[in-house]
C-alpha cells in the first residue's frame, strides 16, 4: 500500500471509529433519558422493563421512521451531553435537576417532549415492535390487550 | 394483441366499489388499477403504531406528497403537519371509516333554490333530486350493510324500507343520559345508522366491538368498505382484473374518447398500458382532478374534459369541529357504565339541520376510539405547560384511562365551494415517479365557521345538560383531509359543470368519475353512503348504455 492510500484510510478509519463513537454515546444518552423518563417504581414498569431502548433502536430502522424527528433527538441528545457531559453516569436526583433545566430552553423542552412521545409508543404500542414487553405498558395503564394484536410489524401482509 | 376491457376502474375505494360489483355480476369485463395493496381481513390488526403513526396504508410523504396553498402561502405537505391521503390500499379510505351512515335530506340536493345565494360561495343545485338516489341509499343499507333503527325527526329523510335492514349495534350506557339530557332541552336524539354488521352474513362476521374501529380495518368483515362488502364477492365472479401496485398517471385520449390508462407498476417500476371500451375514475377527489388535468392532450390542452376549466374547481371537505366534555367518577353516570369499552355511541343531534332560514349541519356524538398512545401523550404536559413523567405521569395516565372518558361531539356542516377551494397542477414540483403532484387551494368560506359556532353553541348545551366537565372544543377554518368531495361537479350545463347527471364527462362520453368528486354541495354529513348510493345509481346507467 503506498503512504498516500495509507493516509488516507487511516484517516477514513479515524472519522468513522470517531462518527461510531459519537454515535454510541448520542444513544447512550438517549436511553438513559429514556429511563428516566419512564423509571421502574414499586408500582409502574419503567423503560428498562418494558424495554424502551430495544424499540426506539428498532423502529428508527424502518423507513417510516420520521427523519426529521431523528435527526433532531440524535442533536439533542449532542446538546444535552453539551448541557452537562456527565450525565449518563449522574445519579436519579441529579439527573432530573438536569432534565429540568434542560426543559426550560425550548430546544430542551421539544427535545424532551419528543423523547416523552416515543417512550410512549414503546410502552403502550404494539409489542411487535420490541417494546411494551410482555404487554407491562398496557398492564401499567389497565389498557385492554387489542384484538388482533399485530402479527408483522408496520402493518406488513401476513 | 392488447386485450380491451369493458371497463377500466381506477381506484377501487366507495366510488369504484359498486361500479365493479354492479358491472361485474352484469357479466362486464373489468379491469381495476389500484395504487396499492389488496388486504386480506387477516392482514389486519388493531396496532396503532402501523395504522396511525406510521405512512402503512398509505403513501410516504416524502415520496408523495401535495402543495399546498392557504391564503398568500404556499408549502409542501412534509413542511407541515397535512396529510391528504386516506387509504392507498383495496377499497381505499373506505376501510378506515367510522362507518356514520346518514342520507342527505332532499333540500340537500337544491340548496341554491331553497336558501339562495351566499356571497363569495358558488352554491349550485344538483341535477338530480332525492327521489332519484333513494333507491340506492336503500341498496347500500342492504348490499354493504347498514345498522341502526329509525327515529322519527323533524329533517328525517323519506325511506322506501321502513327499517334498516340489521339491528342497531350494541349501545354504550352513556346512551341514556344523553337520550334524557336531549329530551330535558329539547334536542332530539337520533340513533347513528352505521356501515357496521350487528349480525353475521355470509362471509362476513358481526361486529366483535374491539375499541379500536375508526382508522383500522376490520378483522372481522362487519364494517361496510368496499373492499368486504364490494369487490371480493365481484372477484367471486371471474369477470374482474385486479391488478395491484398500479398508480396510474395519465389516461390517453384519441378523437375525443378516453382509450387506455397508463400506469407505473409499483413493483417494477415500469409503465404499462390497459385499454378498455369505458374508463371510471375513482381515486378520491384530489388525485382524480389531478389524473385530469396531468392527462391533457391536443383536444383538450388543460386537461381531460376540463375545456370549460372546472376540473379541480370548487373542492369541498366538511365544516365544523369538535367540541368535547369529561365525565368521571362524579357524573350522572356510574363509573362502571362509563367505563363500559368497545360499543358504539351511536346517538346524533340532527335538530338544527336547517335553521334560522339557513343550512345548519349534525352533531355526533362518540367516544374517541382506544388510540392508547395518542391519548397518552396529550397527558404528557400539566396546567402550567411544564412537561411530566415519571411516576407523575404514569399516575395521570392511570387516572385517564381508568377512572375519566371524554365524550366528543363531531360537528359536520357544509363546506362551501368557494374560488379558494382548488386543485390544479404545480408545475414545479413532482413526486418519487416524476409526476406532478395535485397543489391544493385550501380556502374556507367565513360561513363554514359561522355555521360551525352556531352548532358548537348547541353541543356545548347538551354537555352542560349531562353534566360534562372541562366543556372544550374547536371550530376550525380548516379542512379535515379525510373528508373529500367535489373537483368535477356535475351538473346540466356544461359550461359550469364537468359531468352530466349520470356522473358521465361532457365532453368525452366514455369517461366517468365517480367518486365524491361530483358533488357540487357536499351535505353536512360524511360523504361515503352519498358516494356509494350514486355509485350504484351510474352503475345502473352503465348497465343500460353499455
Amino acid at each position: 500500500m503506498r503512504r498516500r492510500t495509507f493516509l488516507i484510510f487511516s484517516l477514513l478509519s479515524f472519522f468513522t471509529k470517531l462518527y461510531a463513537s459519537k454515535k454510541t454515546n448520542q444513544l447512550q444518552i438517549i436511553k438513559s433519558v429514556l429511563e428516566h423518563l419512564f423509571p421502574n417504581t414499586p408500582t409502574y414498569s419503567g423503560a428498562s422493563s418494558f424495554k424502551g431502548y430495544d424499540f426506539f433502536l428498532f423502529v428508527i430502522k424502518h423507513p417510516t421512521f420520521n427523519k426529521d424527528d431523528l435527526e433532531f433527538i440524535l442533536e439533542g441528545a449532542n446538546k444535552l451531553d453539551q448541557f452537562n457531559n456527565q450525565f449518563i453516569f449522574l445519579n436519579t436526583k441529579t439527573k432530573e435537576k438536569i432534565l429540568r433545566e434542560f426543559e426550560t430552553l425550548n430546544f430542551g423542552q421539544n427535545w424532551l417532549s419528543t423523547l416523552l412521545y416515543y417512550g410512549l409508543e414503546a410502552m403502550l404500542g404494539d409489542p411487535i415492535y420490541k417494546g411494551n414487553k410482555d404487554m407491562l405498558g398496557w398492564k401499567n395503564i389497565n389498557h385492554t390487550i387489542p384484538v388482533p394484536t399485530a402479527s408483522q410489524p408496520f402493518g406488513k401482509k401476513i | 394483441m392488447n386485450t380491451i376491457y369493458d371497463i377500466c376502474v381506477v381506484g377501487s375505494g366507495a366510488g369504484a366499489g359498486p361500479i365493479i360489483y354492479e358491472l361485474a355480476k352484469a357479466g362486464k369485463k373489468i379491469i381495476v388499477l389500484e395504487k396499492g395493496e389488496h388486504y386480506k381481513r387477516e392482514d389486519f390488526s388493531k396496532d396503532e403504531i402501523a395504522y396511525t403513526k406510521r405512512s402503512i396504508v398509505t403513501p410516504n410523504l416524502n415520496d408523495e406528497y401535495h402543495t399546498i396553498i392557504e391564503n398568500n402561502d404556499e408549502y409542501t405537505t412534509t413542511q407541515a403537519n397535512w396529510d391528504f391521503w386516506n387509504g392507498s390500499i383495496v377499497g381505499g379510505s373506505s376501510n378506515f371509516m367510522s362507518g356514520f351512515f346518514h342520507r342527505l335530506h332532499p333540500n340537500d340536493f337544491q340548496l341554491k333554490t331553497k336558501f339562495g345565494t351566499i356571497k363569495g360561495a358558488n352554491i349550485e343545485d344538483w341535477p338530480i333530486n332525492y327521489e332519484e338516489l333513494e333507491p340506492y341509499y336503500d341498496k347500500v343499507e342492504k348490499i354493504v350493510g347498514v345498522s341502526g333503527y329509525t327515529t322519527p325527526h323533524k329533517y328525517e329523510s323519506p325511506r322506501s324500507s321502513k327499517n334498516f335492514p340489521y339491528p342497531a349495534t350494541t349501545e354504550h350506557p352513556i346512551v341514556h343520559l344523553i337520550d334524557k339530557s336531549a329530551q330535558k332541552i329539547g334536542f332530539t336524539s337520533v340513533v347513528t345508522p352505521r356501515a357496521i354488521l350487528s349480525q353475521d352474513i355470509q362471509n362476513r362476521d358481526k361486529c366483535y366491538y374491539s375499541n379500536y374501529c375508526g382508522s383500522y380495518g376490520c378483522s372481522s368483515g362487519a364494517k361496510g368498505s368496499a373492499r368486504e362488502a364490494l369487490i371480493n364477492p365481484a372477484l367471486k365472479t371471474k369477470n374482474v382484473t385486479l391488478i395491484t401496485n398500479a398508480f396510474v398517471i395519465k389516461l390517453k385520449e384519441q378523437n375525443k374518447k378516453i382509450v387506455s390508462a397508463l400506469y407505473i407498476d409499483k413493483n417494477k417500476n415500469i409503465k404499462k398500458e390497459i385499454f378498455a371500451k369505458t374508463f371510471i375514475v375513482a381515486g378520491q377527489a384530489i388525485e382524480t382532478s389531478r389524473l385530469l388535468l396531468n392527462s391533457s392532450t391536443n383536444n383538450f390542452p388543460n386537461g381531460l374534459s376540463n375545456n370549460s376549466g372546472q376540473v379541480g374547481k370548487n373542492l369541498l371537505f366538511s365544516g365544523g369541529g369538535v367540541v368535547n366534555g369529561t365525565f368521571d367518577e362524579n357524573s350522572k353516570i356510574s363509573l362502571k357504565d362509563l367505563m363500559t369499552e368497545g360499543y358504539f355511541v351511536n346517538r346524533v343531534i340532527k335538530d338544527f339541520y336547517f335553521f334560522d332560514k339557513q343550512k345548519g349541519g349534525i352533531l355526533e356524538l362518540l367516544f374517541e376510539h382506544a388510540n392508547p398512545i395518542r391519548k397518552a401523550n396529550k397527558e404528557k404536559w400539566d396546567q402550567d405547560g411544564n412537561l411530566v413523567w415519571g411516576e407523575e405521569l404514569y399516575k395521570k395516565l392511570f387516572y385517564t384511562f381508568n377512572k375519566q372518558k371524554k365524550l366528543s361531539i363531531e360537528i359536520f356542516n357544509d363546506w362551501l365551494p368557494n374560488d379558494n377551494c382548488n386543485v390544479s397542477i404545480d408545475k414545479y414540483r413532482v413526486d418519487k415517479y416524476g409526476i406532478n403532484v395535485a397543489k391544493i387551494a385550501i380556502g374556507s368560506h367565513p360561513q363554514n365557521e359561522i355555521i360551525g359556532d352556531k352548532l358548537a353553541k348547541k353541543a356545548v348545551k347538551l354537555l352542560e345538560t349531562m353534566g360534562a366537565k372541562d366543556i372544550n372544543g374547536n371550530i376550525s377554518p380548516y379542512p379535515p383531509q379525510n373528508l373529500q368531495a367535489g373537483g368535477c361537479r356535475f351538473g346540466n350545463d356544461s359550461k359550469t359543470s364537468v359531468l352530466n347527471k349520470y356522473c358521465q364527462s361532457h365532453e368525452i362520453n366514455n369517461l366517468f368519475v365517480t367518486d365524491g368528486s361530483f358533488m357540487p354541495t357536499g351535505g353536512s354529513v360524511p360523504y361515503t353512503f352519498t358516494i356509494y348510493a350514486n355509485s350504484f345509481r351510474v352503475a345502473d346507467y352503465l348497465k343500460k348504455i353499455l
